[in-house]
């Protein structure tokens, strides 16, 4: 099994990607922007049943990285890919974001265009391949935007949207994406957010993401619970939803 | 970088009650540098995974760095058996990758819960320390960074040969480790054949060791009256060829029981039962059961309340011969206290490089105490009395009370571990030793 990671150096990603070093002995090439944690993925994958990782760094900014990566990754690995997994994202700090707008829109970019850039390049040689699958990591957060974190949801919101495109356009060619909608998961990402009931672990985060992968899901809430917490979300009148203050 | 408020790293007895302190988790080695400079006017201290048993793994106050972030493998070496690692991973981890290749650590401790940083920090040690001595003496190599070193120091017996010392058994003291090298053991199968005997456990530990069973370890019973004070359950074992399962359980958490409800009474009570019940004299079990009785249970500790509870744990020189022990036991009687789990463990003279390194030959009795405030402590200061006169010494890793004095007539070597502790690096033990 051949599987492409963005945003390698992601807790959950790592997480996934452990769970198909043990199981399937996937080789990788891994995407991400710091070199030396690509490197400690690497090894780590290794130890874990991984034949082959490769990695390769970059700056997402650039448009280039993204149309360029899934040649190099098909030489790299010699050969069709099986999963191409887009993890990389960042919680923006809601109060800078509505000052600094430059920080705004490297925010907006970032968590939006760049994961499009990669998924739009991802698309395009799975289509030519007519096989493999195509995951995204969203979240809960896209679903209704919140006072304290309107940028990072409606960037997570609009991810969204274009996985819903995206997936009817990959139908035809017999692609599958899968997109992996997680609620509150401990990485370093949510590490200054208190731990809460509703917190789930990093490593049950992969397990849950690696199943719905296996099972070529359209979405998976992770953990599951999160569909029906969001549905009530979801329900609440304006008028309600305006009055809380998370 | 966000200073996060983590409000959930207690110690495992959840003594001594501490300030909380600001938690800056480190998930990657090459940000360590930048969080020791950036730590302001705070000391810092590596925080695993919470499991030594008082004031080792806190620091009051002031910063904590949790490391289990750093829980990924460098290199694993499947044939030679091999392993580079980084220091937050834990044994359960560990032994998930490697059981199912035929190997084991070189050492395991009595959980499978604890960090590879925290186990070399406490230099910790099996049921087999006659065979093969402590954990940190397998470490062939280790990473640490240190405040006043810009890039991270390469420590071994050959190299920075002194840091390595303090560093091993060095309570997280010389700087932050972040990963380490050390061998693992070929085991035939992962199931272990036990043989048990009950009866008087001190005696059997003066017995000529047989060397088929390097894991040797006694259960005694609290509630035995003052001439049977060494009576227990003693068990050995030893790895055997066949099949069984190499994957560890899942655990199951427990709630918080009132503070006096398991008191000397039903401990006494549920230590007779546990004594009298029928055993086999002979059987095979799982590794998990054999290693890791306790780790089925998540915190296990909140059994005793939110009072909590005192671990002490001595060691007791050979050369004092097993008398200071029958003391201990009779002691804990006259003090009109219990402990259901009381474990006592014969070390070897295999040495450790640590400066600071518990383990010594000699016997060592642990004890869990709950914690019934002004007279618990007493009892405790009576029991290290009786330590220091053996020419003894407190494991630092389970101690929320020792004084001082008590610290320093157990390690020799203090003065000389004293000058590598990184300037930037503190703990609230650290700090207790220190106080007038
Ligand atoms: N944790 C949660 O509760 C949660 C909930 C819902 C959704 N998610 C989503 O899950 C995904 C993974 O997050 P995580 O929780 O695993 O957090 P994480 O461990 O902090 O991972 C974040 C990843 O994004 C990369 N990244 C961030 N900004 C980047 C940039 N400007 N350029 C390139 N790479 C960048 C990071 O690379 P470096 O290592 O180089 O920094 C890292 O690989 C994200 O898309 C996140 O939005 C997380």
């Amino acid at each position: 099994m051949r599987i492409v990671i963005i945003g390698a150096t992601s807790a959950i990603a790592y997480h996934i990607a452990r769970e198909f070093a043990g199981v399937e002995h996937a080789s990788y090439f891994l995407v991400g922007r710091n070199a030396e944690r690509l490197d400690t993925i690497a090894a780590d994958l290794r130890a874990h049943g991984s034949p082959q990782c490769v990695t390769h760094a970059g700056d997402f900014r650039d448009s280039a990285m993204a149309s360029a990566f899934p040649a190099q990754a098909v030489a790299a690995l010699g050969g069709a890919l099986d999963l191409i997994l887009i993890a990389h994202g960042s919680l923006s700090d809601e109060a800078r974001a509505s000052t600094d707008l430059a920080y705004a829109d490297s925010e907006i970019d970032n968590n939006y265009s760049s994961a499009v850039r990669f998924a739009s390049a991802a698309a395009n040689q799975l289509r030519e391949q007519k096989s493999g699958q195509l995951a995204v990591v969203t979240s809960v957060a896209g679903e209704r935007g919140r006072a304290s974190n309107a940028f990072y949801g409606a960037t997570k919101a609009a991810l969204i949207a274009f996985c819903s495109g995206l997936r009817a356009r990959l139908a035809r060619d017999g692609v599958q994406l899968t997109e992996l909608r997680p609620g509150v998961i401990a990485t370093p990402m949510t590490a200054h957010l208190p731990r809460g009931l509703l917190t789930c672990s990093v490593e049950q985060a992969g397990r849950l993401c690696a199943r719905a992968i296996r099972r070529r899901k359209d979405l998976a809430y992770i953990p599951g619970f999160w569909r029906w917490i969001m549905f009530v979300i979801r329900a609440l009148p304006e008028f309600v939803f305006k009055k809380l203050s998370f | 970088m966000r200073t996060g408020r983590i409000t959930d790293h207690p110690s495992w007895n959840h003594l001594p009650e501490s300030a909380e302190p600001i938690a800056q988790p480190v998930d990657w080695r090459d940000s360590i540098p930048r969080t020791l400079a950036e730590r302001g006017e705070r000391n810092v201290l590596a925080y695993g995974n919470g499991r030594t048993y008082g004031d080792v793994c806190l620091n009051p106050d002031n910063l904590i760095l949790p490391t289990r972030g750093l829980n990924r493998v460098l290199a694993y070496d499947r044939e030679r058996g091999v392993i580079t690692a980084e220091a937050g991973l834990t044994f359960r981890e560990l032994l998930a990758l490697i059981m199912k290749d035929g190997w084991f650590p070189p050492v395991t401790p009595g959980t499978s819960h604890l960090t590879l940083g925290g186990a070399i920090a406490n230099d910790v040690h099996g049921k087999d320390h006659p065979t093969a001595g402590t954990f940190g003496r397998h470490i062939s190599e280790l990473e640490l960074h240190r405040s006043d070193r810009p890039a991270p120091m390469r420590c071994s017996a050959r190299e920075n040969a002194d840091l390595f010392a303090a560093t091993i058994g060095g309570l997280g003291l010389t700087g932050l480790i972040g990963a380490a090298t050390f061998p693992l053991q070929r085991i035939p199968g992962p199931m272990i054949e036990t043989r048990t005997r009950r009866g008087d456990c001190i005696a059997m530990f003066a017995e000529p060791a047989d060397p088929a069973f390097p894991h040797r370890v006694a259960w005694l019973d609290a509630s035995a009256p003052g001439d049977e004070s060494g009576r227990g359950l003693f068990s050995e074992g030893r790895f055997i060829a066949g099949k069984g399962r190499t994957e560890m359980g899942r655990s199951f958490s427990t709630p918080w029981l009132p503070s006096r409800l398991l008191g000397p009474r039903l401990l006494g009570a549920l230590s007779r039962l546990f004594y009298l019940k029928p055993f086999r004299g002979s059987e095979s079990v799982g590794f998990e059961p054999f290693f890791y009785p306790l780790d089925r249970i998540d915190d296990w500790g909140r059994a005793y309340g939110r009072a909590g509870f005192y671990q002490h744990q001595s060691l007791i020189p050979a050369a004092a011969g097993p008398e200071p022990v029958r003391a201990l036991l009779r002691t804990r009687r006259e003090y009109q206290q219990s402990s259901f789990v009381t474990v006592l463990k014969d070390y070897g003279d295999l040495t450790s490089p640590g400066l600071l390194s518990f383990p010594q030959a000699g016997l060592s009795l642990a004890m869990d105490v709950p914690n019934l405030g002004e007279r618990t402590l007493r009892l405790l200061d009576a029991l290290d009395e009786i330590v220091v006169a053996a020419g003894g010494r407190i494991n630092p890793a389970k101690d929320a009370r020792m004084s001082p004095a008590t610290f320093r007539a157990g390690f020799p070597r203090l003065a000389e571990f004293s000058h590598l502790v990184d300037p930037a690096f503190s703990s609230g033990f650290w700090r207790r030793m220190h106080a007038a």
